[in-house]
């Protein structure tokens, strides 16, 4: 079993930025690691992010710092990674990539407590790097310039302390004195010895000024002071002639000057505000939500008659201890930015809620005088931030998408902040209010679908291929998201043609110089119509332009002449007004046409074949007729390549499925000079000029002439035609469709490139030296042609039935298109209903409010602003509209109040509500109505405002570390809305569902924990939910008096249900580490059958027949088999490594593949000799046979090893284009798969082709390859596409060695690269 | 005098290797210390792994920033005080 592994998408989350002047010393460009990918992102014109850069480096990058040597203007990038090494790169611009100038190895690879590159920090006048670890090691290295002008890197210096761990490192600014490099320590060695523990509490901590003396060449350490034990992140300030010089320490709640031979300025942070009244209504919220929860439960415990009047007082005098109040929490900076220019400086710092401080500093020469802090915006949780130089911000945030913003006002860095309240005693921070964006305006935004919690591919939509959908992010900003394969499209305009079925549309400019596109020709049955692009787009009629026949083909010759042809001749009207008119003989009417700018062939029913050429005069000459007896169905000429004057070939398609060449040169004008053979009719059929080699040495990019044939059966060629004779060669086949293939010519990413049209659209571009082919998420498409606009290069005009679509596409490379839901708690797990398109998941976060909760206290907090919305939606409604709404809300409540006992619940939230539902319900309401007023744009937008702020307002809410908030969302995909609640409470969290057929019908089964303590793990109670599937029928739920989930019972179990599975009628289910079978009963499920034998906690259950695959969460996967006749699980087989399983899937019968928390995906198979089909006899002696060390008797084959390097947290078997692959998706939001190779051969190429690379293309951050895939186990039969398609980087010398070396032509390892791609996606 | 000369040599290898790599066992080493080192060591591997950090991020729903901060300061003493008398 060999597997291809393939990313289809790298990691979205993002580690690190920076920016600086990487390409040009006038323009910042933003540098981000992804992790295990480096990209550089360039500010595009409309201040959006471009990619530009790309690359895998098969390790995991850790620190990442700008560097500039004195009197340089272009920086360089320092990488800390887990290699062992530093790493010292600059952007190459001829080669357009990061290259490696210096790589200094000091320690071992891995992600080592005492090897450095944890923490970086640069001499802010760069002349020493320091790279430092989590415990111990500091190592610097002095860089300089030698008289070549080159880069020079010094032999490492020790600045180690032992016992000492390490929380910030910076290079202190001291202008060209001996550079300094500040550390926050804590000194261990007394304090661990400690034995009462109280010294662990708070551990000391210190500042080390290290100097590096430049003289002498050794570092030490001069300055020590002892600070805050909170202290967290040193902030250089500039010195030397721009500031004071000096460092920033940020502890809980307040910021340091600090200096050597300075006194310490201590500044306060503001606190979010929190006043009594807001207090006392979070406690009443709280504690009425409690005390319902409590009363549900007394009612619940009194039918059953086990519990007593005085165990009754007890809960409530437990519920008066637990409103506790809510206080925000002591500021905590997670990351800061600083922007300088001459004369000035500010730092931009974040708090752990997404809240944004300006520092700055009121200082005379080196004495700083006062800090001043002041409340700037807020934003979303950010991992790092960048400020450009121009007054942009970069936020890259810990979950969902990343914002890229611009700085309001004209003088940007002098910003206006709102005052706040001062207080009087230091005691009393200031306190703010948040408020929406008010010194920051959003101009693009990243798609982001990191932290990946869990994703599934499906095909819910009945698109024909599966989506992908996923549960993303973290407590308030998590979304459920939809991703399809495809780009994404923008649209321009749209409008709707009257009259007949267009069939066909160019555009033409002004002149063959022009820029933009000046008319758009739309083709009918019998006439033309003419569009002239202005400031708007009116129809025109113009005397060169003939209207009232169809036009077959119209274009610009290069003397800016037009060519109109139709079927009774052409016109050729000069730019000076003559117009000339070609007609056929009599009879006879022009079938097919081609033209380019200096050519024309035009093909004549009953089959002659006629060609013309434009002389230097401006006139067309008619060269060679033929006499061509094969029907033709499509024919093209190639463009005139540049510095000649007419092309050489041009294609012809015929019925008798086959395409010829012929060539256009003057000695063998219109002789056949190649022939290809089809599988059927050829639809369409174009010559597209496109780059095909990439490499290093390429600085001039080598184009090579494609012919593209789009055939009737919705097959897709590509060849290669040799530019000398014609000959084709090198055919790439892809399935595009049921429909006809039809092919058109546009521009994308700057390129030449092939736009397909079939079911779906297909372009086919080339994007960062790799080809791509990825569908179009859109409308199918008729007719396309190319459409450049000032606002636009790079547009698409196109027909889609009886409309025009103005549309173009920007994001190149990605693979995957996204639609996104906010959800307000982390969603942990769906199930798919399984008659309907509807999403069941289960929420649920620690320290979190509610969902009621949270609407409750938005409902106080932002009353203002619902109450205007209101007043404004209920100006915009007529009357009756909110009269109907009333009656069917009061109908619901009638409706609720008469359903069983457990909904109370459910109904006390929906009266507490009401009013919140009320609003809810209009926005429903809203929505049906598909008005596309612009005041409702303004809403949405508004309303889309208001979430977003109430999110970063209840982000400060934090009930306590134990409190926990869950509950279960249907959400209908197609209606794209949230159908159905339900809501835990008890402190109760969800941590698993299931669908389940029990004899008695469908039913889901959530398995809940009660006061859940993570470490050490601790619970009160833990429970199985079962609810029955009730609207099964989306008629039903239409009349909204349906419920889709109905409560059935509980049953207490004694361990953490962590994992539950359907298993033929019956559910089975990980109780802690114990494996149960239950059945459905009256009152409560039974337990069947239980097997003990598991050693910490069952995590996963995969039911294949009679056979189980459960996994534990520490030790590997575990065969079990289900014994009917004895009623017995025994536990046959299991794996001989312990692994923290975080997915798994079936394969087949024998064979399962698992992810593990490590980063690791394997597969495992059952081996052959287990004869599990037994007799009774054999099983009960499995029963009592043991293997060595507690573990089972056999054990699991491991058949592929691989690392991925981010944790898996979804594994799935599905087809997405020809072959049924593995996908795999990462928690950093990467999607990859691992496709099984079908023949030995194909193992051989590859295995051979990826050991050539690895010695060829060493990674960038001085990792190994095949370290790195073997990071915890060897890398076992699976091999890495990614580094093969890195051939497309190597030099054309390089590929032309490894080819050899393959025994294959280079553009035969091209094409085995791109069909492999082809068969995933 | 080989010998004991070769002892000596490899007394003063095995100084340098405790010195140089943390955590190099001894024969005196305690199980406390052993499983001081092994948590130092797994807080040191989580700070550097971005994908173990947005993995407990979600579960404690806490800042990555805030984690980190979490695992240096719990690096000092990783599993409480030690034991009154070391245990062989």
């Amino acid at each position: 079993m060999y597997f291809y592994n393939q990313t289809l998408q790298n990691s979205t989350s993002i580690v690190n930025c920076i920016c600086g002047n990487f390409r040009n010393p006038k323009i910042q460009d933003i540098l981000v690691s992804h992790g295990t990918v480096l990209e550089l992102y360039k500010i595009g014109d409309q201040g959006n992010l471009v990619s530009i850069f790309k690359s895998e480096i098969f390790g995991q990058i850790r620190s990442m710092k700008t560097f500039r040597l004195p009197g340089s203007r272009k920086d360089f990038v320092f990488i800390g990674s887990d290699s062992g090494a530093i790493t010292l790169l600059e952007y190459s611009i001829n080669k357009n990539r990061f290259i490696v100038i210096h790589q200094e190895i000091f320690g071992k690879i891995g992600r080592r407590r005492v090897v450095p590159g944890q923490f970086l920090a640069v001499d802010p006048r760069g002349r020493a790097v320091m790279i430092g670890s989590v415990e111990k090691s500091r190592i610097v290295y002095v860089l300089s310039r030698d008289s070549a002008n080159n880069v020079t890197i010094t032999s490492p210096l020790e600045a180690h302390r032992p016992k000492t761990i390490i929380s910030s490192i910076c290079g202190v600014d001291v202008g060209f004195d001996n550079p300094i490099f500040a550390c926050i320590e804590t000194e261990y060695g007394e304090i661990e010895n400690d034995q009462t523990g109280e010294a662990a509490k708070n551990p000391k901590k210190e500042i080390s000024f290290y100097e590096l003396d430049l003289g002498l060449n050794h570092v030490v350490r001069k300055w020590s002071d002892f600070i805050e034990p909170t202290s967290n992140l040193l902030i250089p300030v500039p010195g030397g002639n721009s500031g004071p010089g000096g460092i920033l320490i940020c502890s809980e709640n307040k910021i340091t000057f600090k200096n050597k031979d300075h006194v310490d300025i201590i500044e306060y942070f503001p606190k979010r505000e929190m006043n009594e009244e807001l207090k006392s209504v979070l406690n009443k919220v709280m504690t009425q939500y409690k005390k319902q929860n409590k009363n549900n439960e007394n009612n619940e415990n009194n039918e059953n008659e086990e519990v007593s009047d005085k165990d009754n007082d007890d809960d409530m005098e437990v519920d008066n201890t637990l409103d506790s109040s809510i206080e925000i929490e002591d500021t905590f900076i997670t990351c800061y930015s600083m922007h300088k220019q001459k004369g000035m400086f500010f730092f931009l710092l974040q708090n752990q809620f997404g809240d944004l401080f300006k520092v700055t500093l009121d200082y005379d020469e080196d004495e700083v005088k006062k800090i001043n802090i002041s409340y700037f915006d807020t934003v979303s949780i950010a991992v790092d931030m960048c400020l450009l130089k121009n007054g942009f911000l970069f936020v890259a945030s810990e979950s969902g998408n990343h914002y890229f913003y611009q700085f309001q006002g004209t003088e940007w860095n002098q910003v206006k902040s709102i005052t706040e309240n001062e207080s009087k005693n230091r005691k009393q921070p200031k306190t703010y209010r948040i408020h929406e964006l008010q010194n920051l305006a959003s101009i693009d935004e990243m798609e982001s679908i990191s932290p990946l919690i869990s994703a599934k591919f499906l095909d819910l939509n009945r698109e024909g291929t599966p989506q992908l959908y996923c549960t993303c992010g973290r407590g308030g900003r998590s979304s459920f998201r939809v991703l399809r394969h495809g780009l994404s499209v923008h649209e321009i305009a749209t409008s709707i043609l009257t009259g007949t079925v267009p069939h066909g549309i160019w555009t033409i400019k002004s002149n063959i110089a022009a820029q933009i596109d000046k008319y758009i020709v739309i083709s009918y049955k019998d006439s033309t119509m003419f569009l002239e692009i202005g400031e708007s787009v009116e129809e025109i009629t113009e005397k060169r332009f003939l209207n009232s026949v169809s036009t077959l083909l119209i274009g610009l010759m290069e003397d800016d002449s037009i060519i109109q042809v139709y079927p009774h001749g052409f016109r050729h009207s000069n730019a000076n007004g003559r117009i000339r008119e070609w007609i056929p003989p009599s009879r006879k009417s022009i079938a097919k046409c081609t033209m380019n700018s200096s050519q024309l062939v035009i093909y004549l029913t009953g089959g002659e074949l006629i060609y013309f050429e434009l002389d230097e005069t401006g006139d067309l000459q008619e060269i060679r007729k033929i006499n061509f007896t094969e029907e033709i169905v499509c024919m093209d000429i190639s463009t005139v390549p540049s510095g000649r004057r007419y092309a050489s070939f041009f294609a012809v398609g015929t019925y008798n499925n086959n395409i010829r060449i012929f060539s256009l040169e003057s000695e063998k004008c219109l002789e056949s000079v190649a022939l290809q053979i089809l599988d059927s009719k050829p639809e369409s059929v174009i010559f597209v000029e496109m780059q095909s080699t990439f490499g290093e040495e390429t600085e001039t990019t080598i184009n090579t002439l494609f012919l593209n044939i789009g055939l009737d059966n919705g097959i897709f060629i590509r060849l290669v035609v040799d530019e000398v004779n014609g000959t084709l060669s090198n055919s790439r086949t892809r399935y595009l469709g049921t429909k006809p293939v039809k092919l058109f010519r546009v521009k994308s990413a700057g390129e030449n490139s092939v736009l397909a049209l079939s079911n779906r659209s297909w372009l086919s571009y080339n994007f960062q030296s790799k080809f791509y082919n990825t569908p179009l998420i859109y409308y199918p498409l008729d007719f396309a042609a190319p459409f450049s606009s000032e606002h636009c290069e790079e547009g698409i005009v196109a027909i889609s039935e009886q409309t025009m679509r103005i549309i173009y596409i920007d994001r190149f490379g990605t693979t995957f298109n996204e639609t996104s839901t906010p959800l307000k708690l982390t969603p942990r797990h769906f199930v798919v209903h399984p008659n309907n398109q509807w999403i069941m998941m289960i929420q649920s976060d620690r320290n979190m409010l509610s969902e009621t909760e949270q609407n409750q206290i938005c409902m106080y907090e932002f009353r203002d602003e619902i109450a205007r919305q209101e007043n404004k939606r209920s100006g915009n409604q007529n009357l009756n509209e909110n009269q109907n709404l009333n009656e069917y809300q009061y109908q619901n409540e009638n409706q609720y109040q008469n359903e069983n006992q457990y909904q109370n619940r459910n109904l006390n939230q929906y009266q507490n509500q009401n009013q919140y539902q009320n609003q809810y319900q209009n926005e429903n309401e809203n929505q049906n109505n598909e008005d596309e007023d612009e005041d409702e744009d303004d809403e949405e937008e508004e309303k889309k405002q208001l979430l977003n702020k109430q999110e970063q307002f209840l982000r400060a809410l934090r009930p306590g570390e134990n409190k926990w908030a869950s509950s279960i969302k249907i959400y209908d995909i197609i209606q794209e809305s949230e159908v159905e609640k339900f809501e835990f409470g008890n402190n109760e969290s969800a941590i698993s569902i299931c669908t389940c057929s029990f004899q008695q019908g469908l039913f889901i089964v959530v398995g809940t924990v009660e006061d859940l303590i993570l470490a050490p793990r601790s619970f009160g109670k833990a429970f199985l939910y079962v609810f029955q599937l009730v609207g099964n029928d989306p008629q039903m739920m239409d009349n909204g008096n349906q419920r889709i989930i109905e409560f059935i019972h509980k049953t207490k179990v004694n361990g953490i249900p962590y994992a539950l599975n359907d298993f033929h009628g019956r559910l089975i289910a990980g109780i802690g580490n114990h494996l149960c079978i239950y059945a459905m009963g009256q009152k409560q499920l039974l337990r069947k059958c239980i097997n003990r034998g598991f050693p910490t906690m069952i995590s996963h259950i995969e039911v294949q027949g009679n056979r189980i695959f459960a996994a534990d969460i520490a030790e590997s996967i575990h065969y079990v088999k289900y014994n009917q006749i004895e009623n017995q699980l025994t536990i046959i087989a299991d794996d001989s490594l312990p692994r923290y399983v975080t997915a798994m899937t079936v394969l087949d019968y024998d064979t399962v593949a698992v992810g593990d928390k490590f980063g690791q995906i394997f597969v495992l198979q059952i081996p052959e000799h287990i004869e599990d089909e037994q007799d009774i006899e054999t099983a009960e002696r499995l029963l009592w046979d043991r293997g060595y060390l507690n573990g089972a008797l056999n054990k699991l084959n491991i058949m592929c090893e691989f690392h991925v390097g981010e944790i898996v947290c979804g594994l799935q078997k599905t087809v997405m284009s020809a072959v049924s692959c593995l996908f795999y998706t990462t928690m950093m939001g990467s999607i990859g798969v691992l496709m099984p190779f079908v023949s030995r051969d194909d193992v051989d190429f590859f295995s051979l082709l990826e050991s050539l690379i690895r010695k060829e293309l060493p990674p960038l951050c001085g990792n190994d390859h095949l370290k790195f895939r073997s990071s915890f186990f060897p890398v076992k039969a699976v091999i890495d596409g990614d580094l093969c398609e890195m051939f497309s980087l190597l030099s054309s010398k390089k590929q032309l060695q490894i080819a050899n070396k393959l025994e294959r032509s280079v553009g035969e390892v091209f094409k085995k690269l791109e069909d492999f791609k082809n068969r995933i996606l | 005098m080989a010998e004991e000369e070769r002892r000596l040599s490899l007394n003063i290898q095995q100084e340098h290797i405790i010195s140089k790599y943390v955590g190099t066992g001894n024969t005196d080493m305690s199980k406390h210390d052993w499983l001081v080192n092994q948590h130092r060591d797994t807080y040191a591997s989580y700070i550097g792994n971005p994908s173990m950090l947005y993995f407990i991020s979600i579960v404690e729903n806490e800042p990555i920033a805030k984690l980190k901060y979490n695992f240096l300061q719990k690096m000092v003493q990783p599993c409480g005080p030690p034991p009154s008398h070391k245990q062989f």
